[in-house]
């Protein structure tokens, strides 16, 4: 087992760069949880905004910067040839890096002066305009440098090439719907959601639903025919249920009410195609055709599998159905959901891509020591099952006690709340020690382990019962 | 199935899902006009939005139930508390909002924005506490005694914004412990119910109280000592 094209080394660059984005988002995460509870901490300099801002950018893009990685390690490999160019590829990780970077150093100057050249004040999408434009500057070098590969392909383009194409193309031409000014506030969010709901109930999930295809072809060896027809199934029931499924974020931003019930109708379906996913995973494990010497890949994914379902899936329904999204919209319920979602679905599957993708350009699976990575797996889950489950009672109880008794938010926020939001930042550092081992153990790999190098291998830690 | 046939199955419910989605999308836009008073969407609460945004306002409150669940959400933030606290609240924020150094018209511009945003049809969003029906006028909950209601309403009402959680004051508000021993029962109704009324140039807005709901929290008053 070993890398085929020379060119798939580009991946290396982007996982390094996104565990290290990965590492300050939750640094930063625990910050802005500390301020849950003790609101002065920082905030002449670095106020709650700002921290949120930069959770969710540095969420962002790590992500995407992962799922480039991937592409690149993918694309050569699914289609026989070397990449068109990798120095573009490294131009592209350099402006998208430096962009990125200059955003943040722009969020902490807005607090001081505010102004529309620093943020835009939308969630997620904080990013401002010359920023958009060098976003998808870095975009479509990605998308010309992988469509010139794809193009020149000497066989025809498999299904996971075509889903993860038809994913990236998706997820570059939904931001765009974010970067217009609009006046009337719920065009504005209405907008604003098919950036946000249709990258991680859409483009998102087809990107991630061929890059697990991809994974579970190489780790466990069974049939691609299979695997790719479970694929179509998939992502087209994610699709069906998604699209129209937006509609649950159109029951009460001014939209018309028939949202309720297309919005509610289709968004209950959306976790089927979740729960689909968690059986062909477990029926593929059954019929794997050998184990495969990567285990910290292999716990990483079916990891990835079951807190999908479970934060997405489960999580996700729980406050979907209008008649209890009344309750509970704006909530901390939202962000429980949100945090176990995002984990699942994405955060673990770009870390079992890394585990999987950096041994193979190292040409050292057989070398790797599974302990640390293994570990890193359950504690960061561990860290993130806690504190969704605070956030989740923290949310009920704010339902309870500022939605139907009608007690002030800023009331039950600090005199009913406080021991939760305290569990939250407890399990949050729980997380942030799992990040740091796996960022240690990213690290040290990397370079510890040069392909035909005779760096001798570390002694294997004991971290872990495994 | 065939690898083929699925494919196709794939693409033509995408194309159908995406072409129904497409559909509804143009209804709401023709439809949401109407619901969100767009003839009242003046300039100046354009301004009030782009302050909105430059502010960074939404990682910290939501609005439409959409942002941060840091703060309160602004959705009837207009309607619940009025423009008069609104005024004073962001030219000198209480609590744990920091100051955001806002410009006097920067202050106005938020509170047009503000005013208009509450007034979107928002299918009912959000839900009138199911608490607030014994606290309504001429229904006394008979569990409860008057200074109990006084205290759930000194809550609901907003009055710990400024006045404190416990009525203890803050930097711009005075303290209310001990306020019923130097004022009488008459001077604190006639306060409740319009303060600029009895002091012109009153800090504090008019609540837009009930009678029942002053003769609630004077009692609750009184128990402050």
């Amino acid at each position: 087992m070993q890398t085929t094209y020379r060119t798939q080394k580009v991946a290396y660059w982007y996982f390094a760069v996104a565990a290290l984005l990965f590492l300050l988002q939750v640094l930063d995460g625990l910050v802005i949880a500390a301020q849950y509870i003790w609101p002065d901490l920082f905030v002449s300099f670095f106020p709650f905004n700002v921290g949120r801002t930069f959770h969710l950018n540095l969420l962002v893009l790590w992500l995407v910067l992962g799922f480039m990685g991937a592409t690149y390690y993918v694309v050569p490999e699914e289609t026989d040839q070397e990449l068109f160019s990798p120095a573009l590829a490294y131009v592209q990780l350099v402006i998208l890096t430096l962009t990125g970077v200059a955003a943040l150093v722009g969020f902490v100057a807005a607090n001081f002066h505010p102004s529309l050249w620093l943020t835009e004040g939308r969630e997620y999408i904080e990013a401002p305009r010359w920023a958009d434009w060098l976003i998808v500057l870095g975009v479509g070098i990605f998308a010309v440098n992988n469509g010139i590969t794809i193009l020149r392909r000497r066989r025809p383009v498999t299904a996971t090439v075509g889903i993860l194409s038809l994913g990236l193309v998706g997820l570059a031409v939904m931001y765009l719907f974010g970067m217009k000014f609009l006046s009337n506030v719920t065009v504005d969010q209405f907008f604003w959601w098919w950036v946000i709901h249709l990258w991680v109930e859409g483009s998102w999930e087809l990107i991630a639903g061929a890059l697990m295809a991809f994974l579970m072809v190489r780790l466990t060896g069974v049939d691609r025919e299979v695997v790719e027809k479970w694929l179509y199934v998939e992502v087209g029931l994610v699709l069906f249920t998604g699209l129209v499924g937006t509609g649950h974020h159109y029951y009460w931003i001014g939209t018309p009410r028939y949202w309720l019930l297309i919005g509610g109708l289709f968004s209950a379906l959306e976790p089927v195609p979740i729960g689909l996913m968690v059986f062909d995973a477990w029926r593929m494990t059954r019929h794997a055709a050998r184990p495969h010497p990567n285990r910290v890949a292999w716990t990483w994914a079916v990891g990835s599998v079951i807190t999908h379902f479970l934060g997405a899936g489960v999580w996700g329904f729980v406050h979907t159905l209008p008649q209890i999204n009344k309750w509970t919209h704006g909530t901390q319920i939202t962000p429980a959901h949100g945090h176990f979602a995002f984990y699942g679905a994405y955060a673990t599957l770009v870390i079992a891509l890394a585990y999987f993708i950096i041994p193979q350009l190292k040409e050292a699976v057989a070398k790797m020591n599974p302990a640390r990575g293994i570990a890193a797996f359950w504690m960061t889950t561990g860290g993130v099952v806690g504190m969704v489950i605070a956030l989740t009672v923290a949310g009920i109880i704010q339902v309870y006690l500022h939605r139907m008794a009608g007690l002030d938010f800023m009331v039950v926020k600090t005199e009913y709340l406080r021991f939760w939001f305290v569990s939250r930042l407890i399990f949050g550092g729980l997380a942030v020690l799992g990040v740091l081992l796996y960022t240690w153990d990213f690290l040290s790999f990397g370079l510890g382990t040069e392909p035909g190098s005779a760096v001798p291998r570390s002694i294997p830690m004991t971290t872990s019962s495994e | 199935m065939s690898k083929a046939a699925l494919r196709t199955l794939f693409i033509v419910g995408v194309l159908v899902f995406s072409i129904a989605f497409m559909a509804l999308t143009m209804d709401t836009l023709g439809q949401v006009p109407a619901r969100t008073n767009e003839q009242n969407l003046t300039e100046q609460v354009v301004a009030g939005k782009l302050a909105w945004q430059r502010h960074d306002c939404i990682d910290c409150h939501t609005i439409l139930g959409n942002g941060a669940y840091y703060a309160p959400d602004l959705t009837k933030v207009a309607r619940t508390r009025g423009a008069a606290f609104l005024r004073t609240w962001l030219k000198n924020p209480g609590g744990q909002m920091p100051n955001q150094r806002l410009t006097d018209q920067e202050v106005e511009d938020l509170i047009a924005f503000l005013g208009w945003v509450s007034e979107i049809d928002t299918n009912d969003w959000p839900p009138a506490p199911l608490g607030a029906t014994p606290l309504t006028p001429g229904t006394p909950s008979p569990s409860q005694d008057l200074a109990a209601q006084g205290a759930a309403l000194f809550q609901s009402k907003g009055c710990t914004a400024c006045h404190g959680r416990q009525g203890e004051g803050s930097a711009i508000a005075p303290s209310l412990i001990g306020v019923s021993a130097k004022y009488d029962v008459d001077y604190l109704s006639r306060w409740l119910k319009d303060p600029s009324v009895v002091k012109p140039g009153a800090t504090m807005p008019n609540l837009g109280l009930s009678q029942a709901e002053i003769e609630a929290l004077v009692a609750h008053l009184q128990t402050l000592r």
